[in-house]
């Protein structure tokens, strides 16, 4: 693994480092917390200051608390979900192109019909009839988005079955073990990309769906905060923008353009 | 009209060395040797576009002008038909589209009766006009590529391996072509059947063993 | 024709589907029938009796589903609650607005991405910096954009209006009224221009970078075509079909994008009918909602094949 972080270029080391970054934050997070994300004992809207650094919210949260908690929580939604949904979208894939035409006919039509129809509107739908927990927000989101990776995957199994090596495997009456066993070499590579890019996706669903008032209100991701902020009556008329609505979208922004950033492809000249 | 000495490529790994080249104006030339021994680098470095390699020369002149300064505008005065003419046309254009736009393109004038009797010296249906690519075979592709080279009435007309994807009848009918053109334009033809060659051509050139590996 | 039988499956597949779904979903009113209380509190007395009504919870499972199909069938997407209308004749009202809008920034977005991305990969340097902007912005979620335009711009600035598709009290046919509806639809349309415009100027350019690399249009050179000759029939000509693929994606996409963008700037389209629905669990107009997306994605969607299908069928 070593060998693949080397041969990276000079902005994805950059991104790599940033994330390293979020992701210890996230770790860590209880360390970082000066207060509970719970403790609303605090005088609400308070303006930064050395005991508050950015403040409280009308509730009496400390907003810097929060923000902590956010990475723990979004980032841990996004690494399950994107983790989920490559997991089941390679995994269909997987099984398709082994059993080959029923079965593959079958799951292919049900994705197409999950890539044509909005997903977002499909998600907030459901998300909105389960009970607000987090774990129906992760399972809703997974369900509409393993259809993307689920095509991509096919068609590059599909493609490296038809080289002889697995072809070969397959004639001599391997199980799907074996022909798992062949196939897991050059399935790594897409499948890193395609988890990054899931959970890049997973975050900006959980944002949207924050965005409208559907989730976990317990478990606040940025999304959330984000939220709370946009429906504070004052934020455009003084400067309490600044602290309470910048800080997690800064941190969602550079969250989601690193992640897009590491996997991006850029064909030198 | 084309001169060349002291003409080396390099590529990354390999050097190749040219012996002098004197075509003169209206000359029929044709340049042969084995495989990979750099006839189409040669071509490639002189007519082409995004030539990969670098150049070295001594002196280098097509039409009195020197390499280094020519520019697209060659394709002015050089029809350079390169290998592999089976993927040199636009799939979503017809056959008459291609001749349409390069008459157009050259400034020309559109007469009917000259393409009508250039596609009867190449054995050519005139039906051919309306289809497009995917409908010709290997050997009227080969033919119209030659017809596209030669309607823009082209000073220097530079062929690479015209011979070698095409049958016994297609090749006898453009050399019976191109032999029609001798004393009119100059031509350059490679390829590596010294005896196609000496039918048509005026002279022969050979390159053999100018080719060296860097370590 | 066969791809026509193909989407009326699919659509009847997503029938069912939203009507199996919610019943299935734990948590949803329906799942737990009318025995749980604590789901059915959230309703109103009168919203529970048009519940009753449309849904039938107490009808069997096949029968429920059979009312259920007549109405969708014709149109009837049931009774809004927090509305306390039809939620057909909601949608109707509002559903000209995101037209208009999507519509709008789909136009822009294309011409823009598609002309100053074939420019660019017509060149041989290629500006990382440029692609690295264009993908960071492209993975700003839309919402994010709206709401830093409509503080910097409407509320800070105060160059445009912050919110609404036109001043209260205007109405078509009065004097002003298209110069007014335009300076509402601005910042809503550049945010969604901004949105859309990377994907396809990055898509374009990679394709035009393709096929320039093609023989034929080195050939084109050596023929000495016009230069003009070669961007329009040669580069632009073959990257129609892939194009046409990406625009099928951009169309929906701008409708989920535009959705976003109206509740920021309380654009009266099916945004704000989306999220009031889910502020207030107004199932019947979620459903709505959802149905008419869904069906928007699928003529979208079988538009797109029928002309790509014919394009292809010459070559």
């Amino acid at each position: 693994m070593l060998n693949i972080i080397k041969k990276l270029n000079k902005t994805k080391k950059r991104c790599l480092i940033i994330l390293a970054i979020f992701l210890l934050i996230a770790i860590f997070s209880d360390l970082i917390m000066p207060y509970s994300h719970e403790d609303i004992s605090h005088p609400p809207l308070l303006k930064p200051s050395t005991r508050h650094f950015l403040g409280t919210d009308e509730i009496g949260h400390d907003i810097f608390s929060l923000l902590i908690y956010g990475f723990r929580i979004t980032i841990f939604t996004a690494i399950v979900s994107g983790f989920l949904s490559t997991f089941i979208g390679i995994s269909l894939a997987y099984i398709s192109s082994y059993y080959g035409k029923t079965v593959k006919t079958l799951i292919s039509e049900i994705a197409n019909l999950f890539i044509i129809i909005p997903e977002i509107v499909m998600i907030m739908f459901f998300s909105s009839f389960a009970k607000p927990k987090l774990i129906y927000t992760v399972m809703a989101i997974v369900f509409f988005s393993w259809p993307k990776v689920y095509k991509i995957a096919l068609f590059k199994i599909m493609d490296y079955m038809e080289k002889n090596k697995v072809k070969y495997t397959l004639l001599i009456k391997g199980n799907w073990y074996d022909v798992l066993k062949k196939l897991l070499p050059n399935l790594l590579p897409i499948m890193s990309t395609f988890f990054i890019l899931q959970c890049n996706k997973a975050v900006m669903y959980e944002a949207s769906l924050s965005f409208f008032g559907i989730g976990d209100p317990l478990k606040k991701t940025w999304g959330k905060l984000i939220r709370a902020a946009l429906n504070y009556d004052n934020l455009y008329y003084d400067s309490t923008f600044l602290w309470y609505l910048i800080p997690p979208v800064v941190c969602l922004i550079v969250f989601v353009i690193t992640l897009t950033l590491l996997v991006s492809e850029n064909d030198n000249s | 009209m084309i001169i060349i000495e002291d003409f080396n490529i390099f590529y990354s790994n390999v050097n190749i060395s040219y012996p002098n080249i004197h075509v003169k104006e209206n000359e029929f030339v044709g340049i042969y040797g084995e495989s990979g021994c750099g006839k189409t680098s040669l071509l490639e470095a002189l007519f082409g576009v995004n030539f990969q390699g670098s150049l070295q020369y001594g002196k280098c002149m097509i039409n009195k002008i020197d390499l280094k300064n020519l520019d697209n505008s060659k394709y002015d005065f050089v029809s350079y038909c390169p290998q592999f003419s089976q993927n040199a046309f636009n799939p979503k254009l017809t056959v008459s589209d291609h001749i349409y736009l390069t008459i157009r393109g050259n400034n020309l004038n559109y007469d009917i009766k000259e393409i009508d009797d250039l596609m009867c010296r190449l054995g050519l249906d005139s039906m051919l006009l309306d289809y497009y690519p995917y409908m010709l075979s290997g050997g009227q592709k080969q033919r119209l590529i030659l017809l596209l080279s030669v309607i823009k009435k082209p000073k220097i007309l530079v062929l690479d391996e015209p011979s070698s994807a095409v049958d016994l009848i297609t090749l006898r009918k453009i050399s019976e072509f191109l032999v029609s053109f001798k004393g009119k334009l100059t031509i350059i033809m490679v390829a590596h059947q010294k005896v196609l060659l000496e039918k048509v051509t005026d002279r022969l050139i050979k390159i053999e063993g100018y080719k060296s590996v860097r370590s | 024709m066969k791809t026509l039988v193909k989407y009326l499956i699919y659509m009847f597949i997503i029938v069912i589907l939203s009507f199996v779904l919610p019943r299935l979903i734990p948590g949803s009113p329906l799942f737990a029938m009318s025995e749980d209380i604590n789901a059915v509190g959230i309703m109103t007395n009168e919203a529970f009796k048009a519940f009753q009504e449309y849904y039938a919870p107490e009808l069997p499972f096949l029968e429920q589903f059979w009312k259920y199909f007549k109405s969708i069938i014709n149109l009837d997407f049931g009774y809004s609650f927090y509305y306390k209308m039809p939620v057909n004749k909601l949608i109707k009202e509002r559903i000209g607005w995101t037209f208009l809008l999507s519509f709008l920034s789909i136009l822009i977005s294309s011409i823009i991405g598609i002309f100053f991305g074939i420019r660019s990969g017509l060149k041989d340097r290629e500006s990382k910096f440029m692609i690295g902007v264009l993908l960071s912005v492209q993975a700003i979620p839309t919402f994010l954009i709206a709401a830093i335009f409509q503080i910097v711009i409407a509320y800070k600035l105060r160059l445009l209006p912050p919110t609404g598709a036109y001043s209260p009290g205007m109405y078509i046919g009065q004097h002003g009224y298209f110069k007014d509806v335009l300076r509402h639809i601005l910042l809503p349309l550049l945010v969604l221009t901004i949105s859309g415009v990377p994907s396809i100027y990055i898509f374009a350019k990679n394709s035009t970078a393709n096929v320039k690399k093609e023989q034929f249009v080195k050939m084109a050179r050596y023929l000495n075509i016009k230069n003009r000759d070669i961007y329009y029939k040669y580069i632009f000509k073959n990257i129609i079909p892939e194009l046409l693929g990406r625009l099928n994606i951009q169309f929906v996409l701008a409708i989920t994008g535009s959705i976003f963008v109206e509740v920021v700037f309380s654009y009266p389209g099916l945004g704000q009918l989306l999220r009031n629905a889910i502020s207030y669990r107004d199932y019947p107009l979620l459903q709505g909602i959802l149905l008419v997306s869904c069906i928007y994605g699928l003529i979208v969607n079988l538009i797109f094949e029928l002309v790509i299908l014919n394009n292809i069928k010459r070559y």
